[in-house]
């Protein structure tokens, strides 16, 4: 009755940002994005790309509610990067790796059915 | 910027391709990405489905609720849905299923004049698109013992009319848009066995161990009475062979260890789409969400004049 | 090679015939059987039919005749009382009634209650006897699915045709279109009633010298005594012979002790039975043990709508035939008093208001009940068939006590162990188990030769002396002595046979107590009676042949009574030697269970593997039997899951889990008026402000079906006219639209959830008015705070729901 609709979940409201950010006011290089309409899917790799990078002194996500259809990105670097510098790093990295995984799932599939 | 990159190359092995079934190996990443993969296939994958139904006649023993609900949950075939448009997002059309963008119109008239139970089926839905029509299950099998999916049964007189729209959509809004039946993945399991330890047990010892667990890991060589690894991927990790081994007194006879970056994938489709194609769409899916999450230029602007005001306020 | 295997398979047989039946599976099947003949609410339609079949006869009879007081030659008798086919009149026009056309259109599915009235007629100054028959007294709501229900012995398909589900076992009434179910009322306690002693001599003293000190030596002076103002103040209403000493005898007569009969004055019986009380009680003043306990369900009775409904069916008769004879006092016209008595519709009225709400006030019989009847539950199949096995007692439930509220050995097999709710009413509301039968009252007579015949010396025919000697035992049929016995063991035995044989009634207990020396035939209404499988000497009468001959429908569950394989065992009786499975049974068994969890009720024998739970889980369980089932899987996720919360599966609610639909019924009435005016319903605005609003309404002014309706959406335009009282003076004339206001009907749904007419229907309700009812139907799918449960007393809400 009362429940939220149901592309509550993935349409971002006219008016809200994707992705904003907030700069932390007591840490040094340190800010948290909120990513509005995504959830465990986006937060985990992003996170987890993160914690590859060197810079990278803390990388964490929160869903805050099941009900609040946004996750809250918190990362927090060292002097010789930033946190956004980190972030984009990170996307782009993804992206580049899901285009090799592309690129090779294309070929064993082309390579399996001629072997079959 | 300085080139620095942690990108990472995974590998892939397909071990089994059917239609709506495949089995990969995926290497050379962390979980993440394999649970990320997992889950858009299931939910963001966007694949056809009736989500609008007008119902001229239904005298059938279902209200039309139940038979709209019905309707939707039937695999359409979604080759096309990946190019089509959400209807929300489409200005080509007000949304009344004339719109060859967004939206697929079937049509279902069935109408029972004999004595004996009317099957109203997906076969019985007329599609306006052809490459948009209910998934064939028939599976080589003939006709007349294939008859689709049943949405109601009419006795004499009873009558069902309708007209359906379908649309693109994904399993995140309603399960019925999931082209997934099941995703999983495992972990790769590296068994070990100590050979030294497993030479001081008795015959019987190591057939009990063999026999400890409860999917078929284990076996004994019948030619050396030596306790193989048959089929590591039948290990559930139920523990059940550690225990066994520590209850025997010998802690250490097997060690198992799920290898963190090496995962076995079942993809099973509805049919909607092929399983191969679920996977590539995935990816796909995945990108465009990476590129979705990008930071805005307005925003790094933003931040921009923050980080000098700051830096400013630092300095002064 | 035929051969060697066809000797093999036969020695094989062979040994399979031989072994003894040890397989408990083999007997369940009986249990499908025994529901199939007798049902679960079987005692309801029993007791209905009795009623209907005997009992409104015996009253009709015991107050047949109204005479007048003026002149006593005329008068009026009543005859042959039957109860029609349920039926209404309608404009003059009988209708047939059937239970979906009450409920569809809110009226009492009743029958009409038709007497033979003979009474005097004058004709040209002449009396002479007339006869009218089908004199219609009354209409008596019916219960469904008795025998004089249009449902009575009808197949599926004819049952469709009326609109009747084929599962619902009936048992209720269908009271101003509401379903009305009765339930039982517990608790009508009896306790049994019935030498020398040296002890009992002394504790016989004190009244002896009481008596002595009151003067009082003989009959006549203890009569005076009784009657002294010191006695009977209590009975000065009563109205009866005014003579010296007659007042208190007519009330020993009468009054004390009721169930003896006395024939002639002979108060000898009266006699023995105060004698027997008297030495009971002493008995139980010396040793606490023979004392009865009164929570022993054996010494319980529950009453049946049969019985409540008979009852209130007395009153009602006796005050219309005390009414009637008022009327005859004043004009002695028994022509007059027939058309006053075809006038009369109390008895229908208050048949009906008393059923509907439950309220028994029956002054006569000093009987005030709340809550008698109930609104049937019908959340689901299960909740509807416990409902019809509840059994409320009698008594305030707010009692502090302990006793009635503890489970009862002597309940085993009777009434269900789990099934009782929560709170003020624990333990006093119970429910039967699941092979319960409630017996309805038998005629004794028969039984009472069957007795004398088996050598029973009538009591009249013995002296004081005889009456105590240990080596005969006193015979008891239903509280009345009927004489003494010899041989105790050879008569009860010889009484058992003749049940077996079905010489006497099937739910005849015959009940040896070596202690009283008695034995206690009971042939009474509403004793709790299981069957059982007999055994001799240990071994069961039950063979593999007889299942077989059960699983290839040769034979049912009643032809196994007839055959002396099974037999009906009360309380009382029940304690003989029971094994519960046959392995277990020794050469003293007598019995043995036909399956053990048919000590459950019907709740409670839904939950599966009742013994693996705590046992109040069961019983929580039993207090929600409704919904859906489910096969789920259990996990803990995310922390919304804490104090029993569920998290549950986004996807599998939209595949359809745990979907219902809630009808709502609203009722639109198009009212007539005194003034010669009623309600009309009008055109629907097509254009205006308030079209949106009536977008629903179809050409003919009324919702459609199919249509989706939304909150504050208008359902029937209807208007009434302003003026409705009745001006004198004025002629019907048609009103001006002016001369009417809006009395449109909107839907007050809440918002957001879609809801749909299901249907419409229109019928004239009682007063003849137009009556419009709309069906609206809601799909629901579960949300967050949405209440489920396990089977397994296991409730919760959902806390949230995962993607």
């Amino acid at each position: 009755m009362n429940a939220p609709d149901r592309y509550e979940r993935f349409v971002v409201p006219e008016g809200v940002k994707k992705v904003s950010y907030e700069r932390d006011t007591k840490i040094m290089n340190a800010a948290t994005f909120t990513v509005e309409r995504e959830d465990h899917t986006i937060g985990n790799i992003v996170r987890m790309q993160l914690h590859r990078d060197d810079t990278v002194l803390f990388a964490g996500y929160k869903l805050p509610h099941p009900l609040q259809y946004k996750i809250l990105l918190r990362i927090q670097t060292t002097s010789q990067s930033s946190p956004m510098q980190a972030y984009n790093q990170a996307i782009n990295d993804l992206d580049k790796e899901l285009d090799h995984l592309k690129n090779q799932f294309e070929g064993e599939l082309a390579k399996y059915t001629r072997d079959y | 910027m300085d080139g620095v990159s942690y990108q990472r190359f995974p590998r892939i092995k397909i071990r089994e391709v059917k239609h709506d079934y495949m089995k990969f190996e995926l290497r050379d990443t962390d979980s993440s990405i394999a649970n990320a993969l997992r889950r858009i296939m299931i939910a963001e994958v966007p694949t056809i489905a009736i989500d609008l139904v007008e119902i001229e006649v239904n005298s059938s023993v279902l209200n039309d609720e139940f038979i709209s609900h019905r309707l939707g949950l039937i695999p359409l075939t979604s080759e096309r849905a990946m190019s089509m448009r959400f209807s929300r997002d489409c200005d080509a059309c007000d949304g009344d299923g004339q719109c060859e963008y967004c939206s697929v119109e079937f049509y279902l008239r069935v109408k029972c004049l004999s004595d004996q139970t009317l099957d109203v089926t997906s076969k019985d839905l007329l599609s306006s698109d052809h490459t948009v029509v209910p998934v064939d299950y028939s599976d080589g099998l003939d006709n007349a013992t294939n008859k689709g999916i049943i949405i109601v049964k009419l006795r004499r007189g009873q009558e069902l009319r309708l007209r359906a729209i379908a649309r693109k959509g994904i399993g995140k809004d309603h399960a019925k848009w999931s082209p997934a039946a099941t995703v999983t993945f495992m972990y790769e399991p590296e068994i070990y066995i100590n050979e030294d330890m497993m030479e001081s047990l008795t015959l019987e010892e190591k057939q009990e161990l063999v026999d400890s667990s409860p999917t078929k890991v284990f076996a004994i060589d019948p030619e050396n009475k030596q306790v193989i690894v048959v089929d590591p991927e039948a290990y559930t990790y139920d523990d059940e062979v550690l225990k066994k081994a520590e209850a025997m007194g010998k802690p250490g006879l097997v060690e198992i260890h799920a290898k963190e970056d090496s995962f076995i994938f079942t993809v099973e489709t509805t049919g909607a789409v092929k399983a191969s194609q679920l996977v590539l769409n995935a990816i796909e899916v995945l990108k465009q969400k990476l590129d979705a999450v990008r930071l805005s230029d307005d925003t790094v602007e933003a931040d921009d004049q923050f980080g000098e005001l700051g830096a400013h306020m630092r300095g002064g | 090679m035929s051969d060697e295997t066809d000797s093999l398979s036969r020695g094989i047989d062979k040994q399979y015939l031989a072994s003894p039946i040890k397989n408990p599976v083999d007997k369940y099947q009986l249990i499908p059987e025994f529901l199939k003949v007798r049902g679960l609410v079987k005692q309801h339609l029993d007791s209905f039919n009795y009623f209907v079949k005997t009992e409104i006869n015996k009253i009709v009879r015991a107050n047949n005749e109204i005479r007048s007081t003026r002149d006593p030659s005329i008068y009026l008798r009543y005859r042959d009382v039957r109860i029609g086919e349920p039926s209404m009149i309608y404009d003059g026009v009988t209708e047939k009634l059937s239970p979906q056309k009450c409920r569809l259109s809110s009226l009492t599915y009743a029958a009409p209650i038709y007497v033979t009235v003979d009474y005097t007629s004058t004709m040209r100054g002449k009396k002479q006897e007339s006869t009218e028959k089908d004199v219609v007294i009354g209409r008596m709501p019916i219960m469904l699915r008795s025998c004089s229900c249009v449902l009575y012995g009808k197949d599926e398909e004819q049952l469709a045709k009326l609109g009747e589900c084929p599962l619902d076992p009936g048992g209720y009434f269908v009271v101003n279109g509401t379903e009305k179910a009765m339930g039982m009322e517990s608790d009508q306690e009896v306790v049994q009633m019935l030498g020398r002693d040296p002890r009992f001599s002394a504790l016989l003293l004190p009244s002896i010298e009481e008596c002595a000190n009151l003067k009082v030596y003989t009959q006549h002076q203890a009569l005076e005594f009784l009657e002294s103002d010191k006695m009977l103040n209590v009975f000065s209403y009563f109205s009866g012979p005014v003579e010296k000493g007659a007042r208190a005898l007519s009330i020993l007569r009468d009054i004390l002790l009721a169930n003896v009969p006395v024939h002639q004055h002979n108060f000898r019986k009266k006699c023995i039975y105060v004698a027997v009380m008297m030495r009971r009680m002493m008995e139980a003043i010396l040793n606490k043990d023979t004392m009865d306990d009164k929570d022993y369900v054996g010494n319980k009775r529950l009453e049946l709508s049969g019985q409540i409904l008979s009852l209130l069916f007395e009153d009602l008769f006796k005050t219309m035939n005390a009414e009637s004879k008022r009327e005859f006092d004043a004009s002695p016209s028994a022509r007059y008093i027939l058309y006053c008595i075809k006038k009369y519709n109390r008895i229908t009225s208050e048949l009906g208001r008393t059923l509907s709400t439950g309220n028994w006030d029956v002054k006569r019989f000093g009987m005030h009940k709340k809550g008698v009847t109930d609104v049937v539950a019908r959340l689901s199949y299960i909740g509807t068939l416990g409902n019809m096995t509840k059994i409320k007692p009698q008594f305030e439930k707010s009692r502090k006590v302990s006793g009635p509220r503890a489970l009862q050995p002597s309940q085993f097999g009777m009434l269900c162990p789990c099934d009782t709710p929560e709170g003020e009413a624990c333990g006093l509301v119970k429910n039967l188990a699941l092979m319960t039968h409630v017996t309805t009252d038998e005629d004794e007579r028969p039984i009472i030769s069957l007795c004398y015949y088996l050598g029973v010396e009538d009591l009249e025919l013995l002296s004081a002396e005889e009456l105590h000697v240990p080596s005969s035992y006193l015979i008891v049929l239903n509280g009345l002595m009927l004489g003494k016995h010899k041989s105790l063991q050879r008569f009860a035995n010889a009484m058992r046979k003749l049940r077996r044989a079905g010489k006497i009634g099937e739910f005849v207990s015959i009940f040896v107590n070596k202690k009283q020396r008695c034995v206690y035939i009971a042939s009474d209404g509403g004793r709790v009676c299981r069957p059982l499988v007999i055994a001799d000497k240990g071994v069961s009468r039950i063979k593999e042949l007889h299942m077989k001959e059960l699983r290839d429908g040769v034979c049912d569950f009643n032809s196994f009574l007839k055959d002396g394989l099974i037999e009906y065992l009360d309380v009382n009786e029940e304690n003989s030697l029971i094994a519960l499975y046959e392995k277990e049974a020794t050469p003293e068994t007598t019995h043995i269970e036909i399956e053990p969890f048919t000590i459950l009720g019907v709740c409670a024998s839904l939950i599966p593997y009742p013994h693996h739970n705590q046992s109040p889980r069961n019983t929580y369980q039993c207090a929600m039997g409704s919904g859906q089932n489910a096969t789920v899987a259990v996990m803990s996720y995310s922390g919304y899951d804490i104090e029993d919360a569920i998290v549950m599966n986004k996807s599998s609610l939209d595949r359809g889990f745990g979907r219902c639909i809630v009808m709502k019924k609203y009722t639109a009435i198009c009212q007539k008026y005194d003034s010669c005016t009623s309600d009309r319903i009008i055109k629907p605005q097509r254009q205006g402000y308030e079209a949106d609003r009536m977008q629903i309404l179809d050409d003919d002014e009324i919702a459609a079906p199919g249509e989706i309706i939304r909150r504050h959406d208008i359902y029937i335009n209807k208007e009434s006219p302003i003026v409705t009282r009745w001006i004198p003076g004025t002629s019907p004339t048609v009103l001006p639209d002016t001369a009417y206001k809006p009395s449109r009907q909107t839907y007050q749904g809440t918002e957001g959830e879609l809801a749909v007419v299901d249907r419409v229907a229109l019928h004239s309700d009682e007063n003849n008015n137009l009556s419009i009812k709309f069906m609206i139907r809601d799909t629901r799918r579960p949300e967050i705070g949405d209440k489920f449960s396990s089977r397994h007393g296991q409730k919760g809400v959902c806390g949230t729901i995962v993607q």
